[in-house]
């Protein structure tokens, strides 16, 4: 009998033990080195080195380099290879990944933020000329849906048509330049002109006169053929309708 | 009157009978080294006056008369009847049982069952299967041995991984590794792979020597008391405890073999280096790497790289190999004590291990301290514990295995007519410090320049232990509590060296060159509980468990890395130029709380059901908890039925159903966190820093964790008085609610996002056979041969049926069809299966898609181990198989072999200076086209048309022989030795039969089942011979 009431003991002691089956698995699942928040600003840096490092500069580089030098990768070093599938693919790949996903989570972060009301327009120009690259270079793409995948779980976004991604730029940059302010605060810490508003401003404007004319271009794809053949020197993205 | 006289005389004699029959009888029972039996059932013959040993192995009986009978019965041993006859104290010695039926398994929790009870399929491994003939990797050694355990022994050095895979895979993801349990408590087996080198897994930090036995629980059924962790099988290892022999004793053990290279190719020496047919006659270009060249004649001379002409003459890869590489040595030494008594024992074991590599510089040295012991403190109370500690040093573990700088890599690529004394002497140039150019194609590193500067230093101090307490409560309870750790410390460290001609140019005042730094803490912790009960009731036995773990794992990895140095040669990180650093920690915890009971009927009936509930912390609050359960049965139908005729020695049948749930994630996978680059960014008013999401895997808060469920079924059987032995298991495992990264859009800015969907099955049967057609006194032969076939299928991956398809790294996962699906581009065919190549130029054309090329896991394994025993010289011969996977010889292997004109397949159209393919045109035309040699063969590899480098990755080796013998009986009298026993071993003896030319079929190195393809090692395989030596005092 005292044996039982010996075991009766242990057993309870290790019932209360165990009671709670998961104390403490809050904290222990919360990481202790990785962060969750990221100043915009250094957002919007990865967002400008990924195009402009990362992006057509660095595939001409490639491609120059390929070409010219025997010394090139394992698969195409001076074996007159010229199969070259990723850098097709490349924009479509990285971009989204670096500038559109960054972009449109600086947008989210800063969209109601007054002190940082020129980060905010610089992002959506950004957001354009990035787009601008994509539209270019693809033609119909993904643009209101896109860079969504973890804050609406939208992870098939929809492809929007060539023009409207091309009105939607346009008002934008013409929207974001504008409401860019060198009396409000710099875009301190920013890598492209080192937050200097009027620069961005130029830059945002230039873009609009750049987007202005290949819209046109693409709406005079439109009237006729002949047109088109003229228009559409770039590589295989416009569409000629 | 007389008769009167007789009658009492035959009462009083009666009377005393009975006052004699009240009498109890004493005894001990101790097996055949004296050791007590704890728990032996006693029971008087036709009655049911019965008892067990206690604690000390007395136990103590009243018998009814003298001609009573005991029957003794014990697990494990041989059930004996004493007849009682007048004697007060029955002292029995209890043999152990050598038949198979009886043995004693160690199952989940470290729980020991007589395997006739178990209702699943378990195997059991010896200690002198593991030590006597074996690799450097302790589960190596078992490749071919186990039936239904699939072991890969890496071709990747001294101290390389094993794969090990027990029924197929059951989730798309992963590694599908067993869990590895040592004395009754997980440990981590995680593979380390840094710097393009396999720095081995967690078994390295075993010394087989230790190991008193193995069992392998197979499918869930076993594994279910392990919970998630075990939903790939169970490898558990025991070591010794000193329990194992009686008193004092010393062994001392010593295994030493050499290891060669053995060289598989198959080249072409009819023409040497050179390209588009000709030979190098200036100092540069010279082609350094290519043997497109001219025809091979005597007396014709070629310039190399140095401007030294030199005759053009082939060398074989045998000669290179033989140049290049050493005759590699493994030698362990391990001497242990050990001491049992009365109330317990202890082992104490010492070794030292080296292993060099055939690779010049580069060995794993390994110490080990391992203790056992077990002491009853009190009748009621023991105490047992196991400490291993490890310290291992891996010293330049071969670099870049599949890669193509790998110096192993261009030994086996360089142009065959490329003298080798040569690149040794001038590896580097003293005024510049880089290397010098001896191919036209960089990347491809001079061996020697590599050997010589590149070096790569992997320590790892390791501890890792359990204490427990049991508890006798009464003589059918026991409590026991546990406390167990597995500790770690790795530092790594390893550089690409300064001067390299593939390195990009640094800026100015800087040289080139990388050195790296990790640091890596773990510890897993364990705490865990077991409360037993059992009791018999008439016919009825009850044996029932319950218990509760709490696991606790942390990982903690902190590395730097430096690029470009200001002082030349001295790697450090302060002398870099740029810098990086990282720093991550992970912890996870398991909670669970489990039970099983077994009900056993007559012992031949035995019913087993479990039930667990794990919670896991690396999932949402309200997914955290997954309760399963699993009951599993077994009849011994020879036993239990009375028209089995008697030939039948043995006969069960098996039958269970088990689930398991596990959280295939890593922690924190429901959080999207973001990174800061290392280091700062120029921009024009300054640097400035760089950050935002680290992973394009999309988190997801709300994963459940999967469940494997699976059925098996299987007999056991035993004929002519177990001459002939024969095990048949089948099973069924159906994974749901896999945990898969399924592939998205890129437009949604990530790549993958983490969705629970996937379903797969897998099933197959494991089956093996013992048979002795001949035993005679002075000669044995017995074979003992296992096989298993598995296949798959996957049955849903997405949460619509238009998710059909999957990559998983470098494999498709495709409903309807097996797991690891090969898809590659290959030449494009036209309707009827002509290859298509092109009208203007004559090369092959690729299909416009990816086509289905294979599948990457074997489904048929298995070995055959033939024995013969002529006087005690035991001759042992092992073949193995393993049949039905596929893999692309690619980098390392064939693909570079075939790019650089060394494979023999590239030899058509030389003589005549044009190739014209077989095949037809787009058109449909007949090809005719007169295509340029080497061009049309580099179509191939630069293209990615894999056709030529698809092959069979089956095999049948012949995997081990050994001869062993006792020698003690020739030594003079002494009687402190005990054994002396020699053998004679040889490892990878021959390959008997293999699809993939050029290479050792197993030369892969991967650790998952997702990226087989390409990770083909080019270090070449080796063969060992050599000996092990035991002597026991």
């Amino acid at each position: 009998m005292k044996r039982i009431k010996i075991y009766l003991t242990v057993l309870l002691t290790v019932t209360l033990f165990f009671t709670s089956c998961d104390k403490d698995f809050d904290e222990i699942n919360t990481s202790k080195t990785d962060f969750i928040a990221l100043d915009p600003v250094f957002k919007l840096n990865k967002a400008i080195i990924n195009i402009m490092e990362m992006g057509d500069r660095v595939q001409q580089l490639q491609i120059a380099y390929w070409l010219t030098s025997p010394f090139g990768s394992s698969l195409a070093g001076a074996n007159y290879n010229q199969y070259t599938p990723a850098f097709h693919a490349f924009p479509f790949g990285s971009f989204y990944q670096s500038s559109v996903v960054t972009t449109v989570d600086i947008i989210n972060q800063t969209k109601e933020d007054a002190t940082r009301a020129n980060l905010y327009q610089a992002a959506r120009i950004w957001k354009a000329y990035t787009f601008m690259i994509l539209t270019d270079t693809y033609g119909d793409v993904p643009y209101t849906e896109a860079g969504k995948g973890f804050t609406d779980q939208t992870v098939r976004p929809v492809y929007d048509s060539q023009q409207a991604i091309y009105t939607d730029i346009l008002k934008e940059l013409d929207e974001a330049s504008a409401a860019l302010d060198p009396a409000k605060t710099k875009i301190s810490g920013e890598i492209l002109f080192a937050g200097d508003v009027a620069k961005w401003k130029k830059f945002g404007y230039s873009l609009l006169l750049r987007g202005s004319n290949e819209a046109a271009e693409s709406r005079c794809c439109k009237s006729s053929d002949i047109c088109c053949q003229g228009c559409c020197r770039r590589i295989d993205g416009v569409k000629c309708r | 009157m007389r008769k009167i006289a007789l009658m009492l005389v035959f009462l009083l004699f009666a009377g005393l009978q009975v006052v004699l029959a009240q009498r109890t009888i004493t005894g001990k029972v101790s097996d055949n080294q004296g050791l007590p039996l704890i728990g032996v059932t006693v029971l008087v013959k036709g009655t049911t006056i019965g008892t067990t040993t206690d604690l000390n192995g007395n136990f103590s009986i009243q018998v009814p008369n003298d001609q009573s009978t005991l029957q003794l019965s014990y697990v494990g041993y041989t059930a004996q009847d004493i007849v009682v006859g007048s004697q007060a104290t029955v002292n029995v010695t209890m043999a152990e049982s050598s038949l198979m039926m009886d043995e004693v398994v160690v199952t989940a929790l470290g729980i020991k069952r007589e395997s006739k009870t178990l209702g699943y399929a378990t195997a059991v491994v010896n200690q002198i299967q593991l030590t006597e003939n074996r690799s450097s990797n302790t589960m190596g050694t078992l490749q071919g041995k186990v039936s239904g355990v699939n072991i890969t022994q890496f071709g990747t050095g001294p101290a390389g991984s094993t794969r090990i895979r027990i029924r197929g895979n059951s989730a798309f993801q992963g590694a599908n590794l067993p869990l590895l349990v040592i004395n009754g408590v997980p440990i981590d087996n995680t593979r380390f792979q840094e710097g393009n080198a396999d720095l081995g897994d967690g078994l390295n930090s075993i010394n087989p020597d230790d190991v008193q036995s193995m069992t392998v629980l197979k499918g869930a059924a076993a594994a279910a008391l392990y919970g998630s962790r075990a939903k790939d099988g169970v490898i558990m290892i025991t070591t010794r405890t000193g329990m194992e022999t009686k008193g004092f004793g010393v062994t001392y053990n010593m295994n030493y073999t050499s290891e060669k290279a053995v060289d598989y190719t198959d080249f072409q020496y009819e023409y040497g280096q050179g390209e588009r047919g000709i030979r190098p006659t200036t100092a540069f270009p010279t082609s350094g790497v290519w043997s497109f060249g001219e025809k091979i004649a005597p007396g014709m001379t070629q310039t190399l790289f140095n401007n030294e002409v030199v005759p053009y003459e082939a060398v074989t890869t045998k000669d290179r190999y033989e140049q290049f590489y050493r005759t590699a040595s493994n030698l362990t030494n391990t001497i242990s004590f050990s001491n049992s008594g009365e109330n317990g024992g202890f082992d104490l074991s010492l070794a030292n291990t080296k292993n060099t590599a055939i690779l010049k510089n580069s060995d794993f040295t390994r110490k080990n301290i391992t203790l056992g012991f077990t002491q009853n403190i009190s009748k009621w109370i023991n105490i047992s514990g196991n400490v291993n500690y490890s310290n291992e040093y891996y010293k330049n573990s071969p670099f870049g295995v599949g890669n193509q700088s790998a110096e192993v890599n261009t030994i086996a690529t360089m142009a065959n007519t490329m003298p080798l004394s040569l690149m040794e002497q001038y590896k580097m140039d003293p005024l510049t410090g880089k290397e010098i150019i001896w191919s036209r194609f960089l990347p491809r590193v001079n061996p020697y320049f590599m050997q010589a500067y590149r070096f790569d230093n992997n320590y790892r101090d390791r501890l890792l232990g359990n204490i427990a307490v049991k508890v006798n409560v009464t003589k059918d309870i026991y409590v026991q509590g546990r406390i167990a750790q597995d500790f770690y410390s790795r530092r790594h460290d390893y550089n690409s060296p300064t001067g390299r001609l593939d390195a990009a140019t640094p800026p100015a005042g800087y040289v080139d060159g990388q050195y790296n730094k990790v640091n890596n803490t773990f510890r897993e912790r364990n705490l865990d509980f077991l409360v037993g009960v059992q009791h018999t009731f008439g016919n009825i036995g009850l044996n029932a468990t319950a218990g509760g773990n709490q696991m606790f794992r942390s990982s903690e990895t902190e590395s730097q890395g430096a690029q470009d140095f200001v002082q030349p040669g001295l790697y450090t990180i302060m002398n870099g130029r740029q810098k990086s650093a990282s720093h991550s920690l992970t912890e996870r915890a398991v909670n669970s709380i489990y039970g099983a009971a077994e009900i056993s009927y007559k012992s031949y009936l035995f019913l087993n059901a479990t039930v667990r509930n794990d919670w896991f912390s690396t999932l949402a609050p309200e997914n955290r908890s997954i309760l399963y359960p699993s009951i599993t049965s077994s009849f011994i139908f020879s036993d239990a039925l009375e028209f089995i005729p008697e030939w039948v020695s043995f006969g069960k049948l098996r039958l269970s159903y088990a689930e398991v749930g596990d959280d295939n994630v890593s922690p924190y996978s429901d959080t999207q966190f973001y990174g800061l680059n290392s280091n700062l960014f120029a921009g024009p008013g300054g640097s400035v820093p760089v950050g935002g999401y680290v992973s394009t895997t999309i988190a997801n808060p709300s994963l459940r964790p999967l469940r494997v469920g699976e059925i098996e079924g299987g007999i056991d059987l035993r004929l002519f008085n177990n001459k002939v032995g024969f095990d048949f298991a089948y099973y069924s495992k159906k994974t749901t609610d896999q945990i898969v990264s399924k592939q998205v859009s890129n437009a949604s800015g990530f790549s993958t996002q983490l969705i629970n969907a996937g379903e797969s099955l897998s099933k197959g049967f494991e089956s093996s056979i013992q048979v002795s057609p001949v035993e005679t006194k002075s000669f044995t032969w017995s074979i003992n041969a296992n096989i298993a076939y598995n296949t798959s299928e996957v049955l849903k991956l997405g949460l619509t049926e238009a998710d059909s398809v999957i990559t998983v790294n470098n494999v498709y996962q495709v409903v309807g069809k097996p797991l690891g699906q090969l898809r590659y581009y290959m030449q494009a065919t036209d309707a009827s299966g002509n290859k298509i190549f092109d009208a203007n130029s004559g090369y092959p054309v690729r299909s416009a898609n990816r086509i289905v090329a294979g599948r990457n896991l074997p489904t048929w394994f298995g070995g055959i181990t033939n024995t013969f025993d002529v006087k005690g010289v035991i001759l042992s011969v092992l073949i193995d198989f393993k049949l039905g996977d596929d893999y692309v010889s690619n980098f390392g292997a064939n693909h570079d072999y075939w790019r650089h004109g060394k494979h023999k397949g590239t030899l058509p159209g030389r003589d005549v200076g044009y190739v014209v393919g077989e095949g037809v045109n787009a058109n449909g035309a007949v090809n005719t086209r007169q295509a340029q040699v080497q061009p049309f063969y580099e179509a191939y590899t630069g293209n990615g048309i894999e056709d030529p480098f698809i092959f069979k990755a089956g095999f049948w080796k012949l995997r081990q022989i050994s001869l062993g013998y006792d020698f003690v009986k020739f030594l003079p009298k002494i009687d402190y030795i005990k054994g002396l026993r020699l053998s004679i071993v040889s490892n990878n003896v021959a390959i008997i039969k293999k699809w993939v030319p050029n290479m050792d079929p197993e030369n892969i190195f991967t650790f998952d089942d997702t990226s087989l393809t390409g990770n083909v090692s080019a270090y070449p395989a080796t063969r060992t011979l050599g000996f092990n030596l035991n002597v026991k005092f």
